[in-house]
């Protein structure tokens, strides 16, 4: 029970995000040792540079593992409902990146009413009904602005036939 | 100043053209109204409204950001002085003095001395740049390779170590987005990072990185947020600001502009750090310091007057040299370039329509923050009480529009989704986005300057130290890397200076 006490005080937020950089880091600088010249005159060769990064990411990677930032005191103690309040923050771009894979399959107008309508919902819309009629006339307003007003190409999905 | 004049009155030729100040007046409304909600900075504005901006003709797009970063600035202080909320870090020290006054029933002139204080430093600020810009673009043209680097290198380093609260986690932020601008094909034809994906041949696009970080993070630290229980300050008693309110402000006026211009100027200082250094420097100079934060107008004209000439000030390294110092000039810089506009020294030379058709446009927005926002300003307040569960997803779909009418791939959208829940983390955990954009738009460059240094030195990098300009940034990068431990040091108007999220 100790020891899981002290490894998670010592796993606060900085010390993750200083675990994920070395890892992604180490993981970049591996990659670059695979990077050969395509030129014979190109003496520095393309892995030059990404090498360099990474020497200094794993530096600052140690540092930040290290090292304590003048908020670590803070978030050893940890934000009330921290955890709950990023899940709560997330879930609109888990809403968004379902919209995105969506987008062109079903086209824009369908999948802009239906994200925006799922969305103002979750967000604390009172009635399906309201946020439908809602996110409607929204998206209509967005669509004529960006597809007639500004030439933007968007797709149209199951409207494909009608334009 | 000979030369210069006609190509400004050219520049202003174009600004004035009917349609251009049709965009100009969308663009002081919409950077405005984006600039009053609280948290949004003129960074996060940009980004939002970049997605319209990109579609328009080149010469619209450059007016609307110049005068979106203008109407964004502005906002800020809005809510500063009617609900002491800063939208951005720069309208704190506003706070101070502006939300006093309001509740004094003096939001008018309050409001007001934002705006000629703004006007009046704009102008300025344009009368500096106009003079300097073209003096350092010259001596830019001498810079080969290696001063390229060093002057890079300097930039980076000074907007990673001042923009945010820890230096590490600046320099770390800095790394990441040059790690993501090796992502493509490199000068030489050498795929990197692409996972062999065609898509990824030409790198991560800067618009989705820019938009997902800035905005989309945006959105989702405002999905937690409780926005009820804003009271409004009754605008009471007068709307305009006297002669003798006038007069003895300008003086206060005239020291935040010089100021804040300087200030602007130099890599990753900022608007905030210039509106702290101004009311510093105006309780200092004030006989009467002990009415500072009671209400004290030379207390709003000081910082609003530093806050929109550092604006100004940091055009000047963008235009002149192609390197951006803070966030929002980074997503200027993204913009132009995604416009065909390379701003660098050649530009003044190759393009001077597109330098002083910007130029003009910047101060073109000054006006219409003046005559446009006095009148408007009940209005602007009340888009703080839009329902933000209406607001934030239709804010999305403009991102994700903005994002895919570029190459209109789903890779890109996808990236987006990824951007943002990285800034959303990176802004929740303290560290700047700033250094990241700044990395990414200038890594390309900054490797392609090292490579031909290398192959001018044969290898020997050390050779380079002989030249006197590398020498200089190169001190200069180590002073920028001991400031944040020096200026935490300092005090400010007995207060210790603040540099949190300083995005702008």
């Amino acid at each position: 029970m100790i020891r899981l006490n002290r490894v998670r005080s010592f796993l606060n937020a900085d010390r993750i995000a200083a675990l994920l950089f070395l890892t992604l880091v180490a993981w970049y600088g591996w990659e670059s040792t695979g990077l050969t010249a395509a030129l014979e005159v190109d003496v520095v060769g393309p892995g030059f540079f990404p090498r360099i990064l990474t020497v200094i990411g794993l530096a600052l990677g140690v540092l930040l593992l290290v090292g304590r930032s003048p908020r670590m005191n803070k978030e050893i103690e940890g934000e009330p409902g921290g955890v709950r309040s990023d899940l709560v923050a997330l879930a609109p771009v888990l809403l968004l990146l379902g919209y995105v894979l969506v987008l062109e399959p079903v086209g824009f107008p369908v999948a802009t009413v239906g994200f925006l309508a799922i969305t103002f919902r979750y967000l604390g819309y009172p009635a399906w009904k309201g946020a439908l009629l809602l996110a409607a006339g929204i998206t209509a307003v967005i669509f004529t602005l960006f597809h007639f007003g500004l030439a933007v190409r968007l797709p149209l999905g199951v409207f494909a036939g009608l334009a | 100043m000979g030369e210069t004049l006609p190509l400004l009155l050219n520049g202003f030729e174009i600004a004035l053209r009917p349609e251009n100040l049709m965009f100009a007046f969308v663009g002081a409304f919409l950077g405005t109204a984006i600039g009053v909600l609280p948290g949004i900075g003129p960074a996060g504005a940009l980004a939002m409204l970049l997605p319209i901006v990109m579609n328009l003709n080149p010469v619209g797009a450059i007016i609307m950001l110049a005068t979106i970063y203008s109407g964004a600035m502005y906002g800020g202080s809005t809510t500063s002085i009617l609900l002491n909320v800063p939208g951005e870090t720069s309208s704190v020290v506003t706070c101070l003095d502006g939300h006093q006054m309001a509740l004094q029933g003096r939001a008018g002139p309050a409001l007001c001395i934002a705006a000629i204080g703004s006007y009046i430093a704009g102008t300025l600020g344009v009368v500096g740049l106009m003079l300097f810009a073209p003096l350092i673009a010259n001596w830019a043209l001498n810079f080969g390779p290696p001063e390229y680097f060093a002057l890079m290198v300097f930039g980076l380093s000074a907007v990673a170590s001042l923009s945010g609260d820890s230096l590490v986690k600046g320099l770390i932020a800095m790394i990441l987005g040059l790690m993501l601008a090796t992502v493509g094909t490199d000068v030489t034809g050498v795929a990197r990072y692409t996972f062999n994906m065609p898509e990824m041949l030409d790198g991560v696009q800067f618009l989705a990185v820019t938009i997902g970080l800035f905005a989309i993070s945006e959105v989702l630290l405002n999905t937690n947020e409780i926005r009820s229980g804003l009271k409004q300050a009754v605008i009471k008693h007068k709307l305009f600001i006297s002669f003798k309110e006038i007069r003895e402000s300008l003086g206060a006026v005239l020291r935040g502009t010089f100021i804040g211009f300087w200030v602007g100027v130099m890599p990753g200082a900022g608007a905030g750090i210039a509106a702290f250094l101004a009311y510093s420097v105006e309780t200092q100079v004030s006989r009467h310091p002990e009415r500072f934060g009671k209400g004290e107008i030379r207390g709003v004209a000081a910082p609003e007057s530093a806050n929109n000439a550092a604006s100004v000030g940091a055009m000047v390294p963008m235009l002149t040299l192609g390197v951006p110092g803070s966030g929002t000039t980074a997503i200027m810089l993204i913009a132009l370039t995604a416009l065909n506009v390379h701003p660098g020294p050649l530009m003044f030379a190759q393009r001077p329509d597109v330098v002083w058709g910007l130029i003009a446009a910047l101060y073109l927005g000054n006006i219409m923050l003046l005559i446009l926002n006095l009148p408007l300003v009940g209005l602007f307040v009340r888009l703080l009480y839009l329902p933000m569960r209406l607001l934030l997803p239709v804010v999305m779909v403009i991102c994700v529009i903005g994002v895919y009418s570029a190459n209109q791939t789903v890779l890109d959208l996808v990236f987006l989704c990824g951007f943002g829940t990285l800034g959303y983390f990176m802004r929740k955990h303290g560290y700047p986005i700033a250094p990241v954009i700044l990395g990414l738009v200038l890594g390309n460059r900054m490797e392609e300057a090292l490579r031909q240094s290398m192959i001018m030195t044969q290898g020997d990098l050390v050779t380079l130290l002989g030249r006197p300009i590398v020498v200089v940034f190169l001190l200069l990068t180590l002073t920028a890397l001991i400031a944040p431990f020096v200026i935490r040091r300092l005090r400010f108007a007995g207060k210790p200076v603040r540099i949190e999220r300083e995005e702008d």
